[in-house]
C-alpha cells in the first residue's frame, strides 16, 4: 500500500522564507501525481520531503500508514530519479543498477535478477555492459530509471528527469515513463516546470505558485475549469487570452463590455455571475486560443460574441495557424486551421466559443465557476 | 599554481637582480639533469625540472653563487616531494590545534575513515573539496559506509577521511581529493562542452565543480545524504596541498556567508568574497562606520527579510521587476521593502553604487561573523 498523504506540510528556512505552505494532498497507491509550476514554487522542496531529504517544519507526511517524518531516508521505501541521471562514469550500465543494491547488502543472485528484470523492462538488456559515455542521453536517463527500479520501492520520485533531453527524446521518454507506471503498478510523484508534460503524464495534476497548491485536478478538469487566472494562464500552450472589462447588466442580459467590445454572454452563466457579485465590476474575460473561431458557422451561432480584429502577425505551426490580432487595443492569440488563407495587417472577424469562456474576479483573479461546477 | 622552484628562482632574481627566462623542453631531450648547469650560447642555464630550465642571460658568477641556487633549489625540492600523507596530515593537526581541537590520542582520532593517502602521489593533479551535510545528524556507521562506497565510486582514491566537528566547521564533514589527472580517478569520466568564453584554467574548474555538483546528487541518490560541497584552488604538487585544503576552507566560509548558499561554492568564483573575508577588524570597522554615515551613525543590520530582498536585486542587476520574479514578489511589495530600506540606511539599492556599498556591507558582517 503507498498512499502518500501531506496534512498541513510547511517548509521554513532559517530566514523565515516559506518555501511551502500548508500544502495538503492524498495522494493515492499507483497514483501517478505531476507537481507543476514554475521554478521556485515549492515543487521540488515537496518532493525533497517527502524523499527526506528536507526536513519538514511543521506538518504530518505518511506513506502508507506509517508517519514518517522522522523516519531516515533510507527507510523510507522510495527510489529517486534526477534530472541528471547521477550515474556512475567509471561502472558499466549493470554495475551502476546493481551499486544501490549492493551498498544495501542485497545477495548477488538477487542483484543480477533485479538488473536483469528492470534491463528488460527497459528494453537496454544489450546495454549492460557500456558505460554511461558511450551511451545517448535518452540511454542514460533509461539506466537513471533502471536504478530507482531495481530497488522495488513503494514510491518513485522524479525530479524533472526529463529537462536534459531535447525535445523529440522529452517526447518520446513521456511515453515510455507512462508505459513504466502502467507495467510496474508503483505510486509516482513526477516534478516539472514543463506543462505539456504534466498534462500528458499525470492522473492528477497539482499545480504549485509561491510554495501553495492552486489547484490538484485530473488534467481535464485543470485545463477546462481553471479555478484562477495563475492556472487558467500557466496551463495551456499558446496560454490562455485574458481581456479585461466590465459586466454589465441590461434588459435582463449581461454584457462583457471591454473598448470596441459588447459580448453577451449565455443565460446559463447568470446565476453564478449574480452570485458571486461581480456584475457591474471589473472582470476578467478568459478564452483559449482554439477557442476562437473564424469559420462561418461560429460567426452566425454568435453573432453577439463576435470581435472585429487586426491581425498582427501569423505563425505557421503546419497543421495549424497561431494569429497575433489585436482587439479593441488587447492583444489575443487565435489558434485556427491552416487551411485558411490570412495576411498580417488585414482585418478578421472572430467568434468567442461562449460555452468555453471563463470569467475572472479582477481583483482576487479567482474564476467564477459555471453553475454546474458550484 | 606556481611550480615548486618557481619561489626560491624568483627570490634569488630578486636579490641578485637574475631574472632568467623559463624556457620549456620536451621530456627526452638530452639535457644535464635537474639542478644543474651548462652554458647555452654563452649563458648560463639551470635544468629546473623534465619540462623546464631557466635560461640567464646575465653572468650568474662566481661559481659559488651557481652552486648556492642549486642547493636553494634541491631544498624546494625536497621540500615539495614530501608524500601526500605527510602534507595532508600534518596540515591537518595544525589546522586542528588552531581551532583547539588537536586530539592527544593520534592522526586518525581526529580523521577518520581514512583513505589511502600515498595513493594521492599517483594522482597529483586535483581539487580538494569539503563536503559539509545540510542536516546536522551524525551519520549512522550504516550511512558513513554507504556515502564513503559512493564518494570512492566518483572520486576514486581522493577520498580522504571524515573530519569531526569543530569550531570552524560545525558539522561532520567530508574531505575529498577530486583528481583531474589519470584515466580511473579522472573527474572526465562524463564529458562536458568545454567552456571557450574563459581560460582552459578557470573552465577546468568549472568542470570540477559541476562533477562535484554530481557528487553531490549521487549522495542523495545512493546514500540519502544531502550536503553541500567548496572546492579549493587547484593543486599540482604535494607542497601545495595546504593552500589547495585552505582555499577549499576559504570557499566554505564564503558559502557559509551566504543566505542562499549554491550548492558547490568553487574558491575561483568568489574573489570579492575572499577579498572581505582578508580585511582586518579595524578596515572592516572604519568601512562599517563610513556606510553608517548616511543613517546617522548607526551601524547597518538589515533585517533577514531586507537581505534577502538586496540581494535578489544584486541578482537582478538592479532590475526590480527581474527581482521581483527572482524573489516571488508582488513588484509592489519588492518596491515597499526597497523604500524600507532606503529609510532605515539611506542608500537606494535601485542605484549601483548604493547597491553595492551595502552589498559589501553584507559581505563585511558575514566575515565578522564567528567562524
Amino acid at each position: 500500500m503507498a498512499r502518500v498523504t501531506l496534512q498541513h506540510i510547511w517548509k521554513k528556512y532559517t530566514n523565515d522564507v516559506a518555501a511551502v505552505k500548508d500544502f495538503n494532498l492524498d495522494i493515492e497507491d499507483k497514483e501517478f501525481v505531476v507537481f507543476v509550476g514554475p521554478s521556485g514554487c515549492g515543487k521540488t522542496t515537496t518532493l525533497r520531503m517527502i524523499a527526506g531529504l528536507e526536513d519538514i517544519t511543521s506538518g504530518d507526511l505518511y506513506i502508507g500508514d506509517r508517519r514518517v517524518n522522522d523516519v531516515a531516508p533510507k527507510d523510507r521505501d522510495i527510489a529517486m530519479v534526477f534530472q541528471n541521471y547521477a550515474l556512475y562514469p567509471h561502472m558499466s550500465v549493470y554495475q551502476n543498477m546493481a551499486f544501490g543494491l549492493k551498498l544495501r547488502k542485497v545477495p548477488k543472485p538477487e542483484i543480477d535478477q533485479r538488473v536483469r528484470q528492470a534491463a528488460k523492462i527497459l528494453d537496454i538488456e544489450h546495454l549492460l555492459d557500456r558505460k554511461p559515455k558511450a551511451l545517448s542521453g535518452g540511454q542514460r536517463q533509461r539506466v537513471a530509471l533502471g536504478r530507482a527500479i531495481v530497488r522495488e520501492p513503494q514510491v518513485f520520485l522524479m525530479d524533472e528527469p526529463l529537462s536534459n533531453l531535447d525535445a523529440k527524446l522529452r517526447v518520446q521518454m513521456r511515453a515510455e515513463i507512462r508505459k513504466l507506471h502502467q507495467s510496474i503498478q508503483t505510486t509516482f510523484i513526477y516534478v516539472t516546470h514543463d506543462q505539456t508534460e504534466a498534462m500528458t503524464m499525470g492522473d492528477r495534476i497539482v499545480v504549485m505558485r509561491d510554495g501553495v497548491i492552486q489547484q490538484a485536478d485530473t488534467p481535464q478538469q485543470v485545463y477546462n475549469h481553471p479555478v484562477n487566472m495563475f492556472v487558467a494562464g500557466f496551463i495551456g500552450s499558446p496560454a490562455m487570452n485574458f481581456l479585461r472589462g466590465e459586466l454589465a447588466e441590461e434588459s435582463g442580459s449581461i454584457f462583457f463590455r471591454a473598448p470596441e467590445m459588447s459580448i453577451k454572454l449565455p443565460k446559463g452563466r447568470y446565476p453564478s455571475l449574480r452570485n458571486a457579485g461581480v456584475v457591474g465590476k471589473s472582470v476578467v474575460l478568459g478564452i483559449r486560443p482554439e477557442d476562437l473561431h473564424n469559420d462561418e458557422v461560429f460567426l452566425t451561432t454568435y453573432p453577439d460574441a463576435t470581435l472585429r480584429t487586426n491581425v498582427e502577425v501569423v505563425e505557421h505551426m503546419g497543421s495549424e495557424l497561431y494569429l497575433h490580432v489585436t482587439a479593441g487595443g488587447q492583444t489575443l492569440v487565435a489558434r485556427v486551421s491552416a487551411r485558411f488563407d490570412v495576411k498580417p495587417g488585414t482585418s478578421l472577424p472572430l467568434a468567442l466559443d461562449l460555452n468555453k469562456v471563463h470569467v475572472f474576479d479582477a481583483e482576487t483573479e479567482q474564476a467564477i465557476p459555471h453553475a454546474a461546477q458550484e | 599554481m606556481s611550480r615548486w622552484w618557481e619561489g626560491a628562482l624568483r627570490r634569488w632574481g630578486d636579490a641578485l637582480r637574475l631574472h632568467p627566462e623559463v624556457v620549456q623542453v620536451q621530456d627526452d631531450e638530452a639535457l644535464p639533469r635537474v639542478g644543474e648547469w651548462w652554458r647555452e650560447q654563452g649563458n648560463w642555464c639551470l635544468r629546473l625540472d623534465q619540462q623546464h630550465y631557466a635560461l640567464f642571460h646575465a653572468e650568474v658568477e662566481p661559481e659559488s653563487v651557481r652552486q648556492a641556487l642549486s642547493w636553494t633549489l634541491q631544498l624546494s625540492r625536497q621540500a615539495s616531494h614530501r608524500s601526500w600523507k605527510d602534507v595532508v596530515l600534518n596540515w591537518f593537526q595544525e589546522y586542528l590545534t588552531a581551532v583547539g581541537m588537536a586530539h592527544e590520542a593520534g592522526e586518525r582520532a581526529v580523521m577518520t575513515g581514512i583513505g589511502d593517502l600515498s595513493a594521492l602521489a599517483a594522482m597529483p593533479q586535483g581539487y580538494f573539496v569539503w563536503i559539509h551535510p545540510i542536516r546536522q545528524e551524525l551519520p549512522t556507521v550504516e550511512s558513513e559506509r554507504a556515502v564513503e562506497e559512493v564518494v570512492r565510486a566518483i572520486a576514486g582514491k581522493g577520498w580522504l577521511g571524515w573530519v569531526p566537528p569543530s569550531p570552524s566547521i560545525p558539522s561532520y564533514t567530508l574531505l575529498v581529493y577530486y583528481s583531474v589527472d589519470g584515466a580511473e580517478e579522472s573527474v572526465h569520466g562524463l564529458e562536458t562542452e568545454p567552456n571557450m568564453d574563459v581560460s582552459p584554467e578557470y573552465a577546468e574548474a568549472l568542470r570540477v565543480k559541476e562533477h562535484v555538483s554530481s557528487l553531490l546528487t549521487q549522495l542523495e541518490a545512493d546514500a540519502f545524504y544531502t550536503a553541500r560541497a567548496a572546492v579549493g584552488c587547484k593543486v599540482t604538487a604535494p607542497a601545495e596541498a595546504v593552500a589547495g585544503m585552505q582555499t577549499a576552507l576559504a570557499a566554505w566560509r564564503v558559502q557559509s556567508m551566504a543566505s542562499h548558499p549554491g550548492r558547490v561554492c568553487l574558491w575561483a568564483e568568489t574573489p570579492v568574497e575572499q577579498l572581505l573575508l582578508q580585511l582586518s577588524s579595524e578596515s572592516r570597522r572604519t568601512f562599517r562606520q563610513m556606510v553608517g554615515l548616511r543613517s546617522r551613525g548607526r551601524d547597518i543590520q538589515l533585517t533577514p527579510e531586507l537581505r534577502e530582498t538586496l540581494e535578489g536585486i544584486v541578482a537582478a542587476n538592479l532590475n526590480v521587476s527581474e527581482a521581483a520574479r527572482l524573489l516571488y514578489l508582488h513588484r509592489n511589495t519588492l518596491l515597499h521593502r526597497i523604500e524600507r530600506i532606503r529609510e532605515q540606511t539611506g542608500y537606494d539599492v535601485r542605484n549601483f553604487k548604493d547597491a553595492m556599498v551595502l552589498w559589501l556591507l553584507q559581505g563585511v558582517q558575514g566575515a565578522e561573523r564567528p567562524e
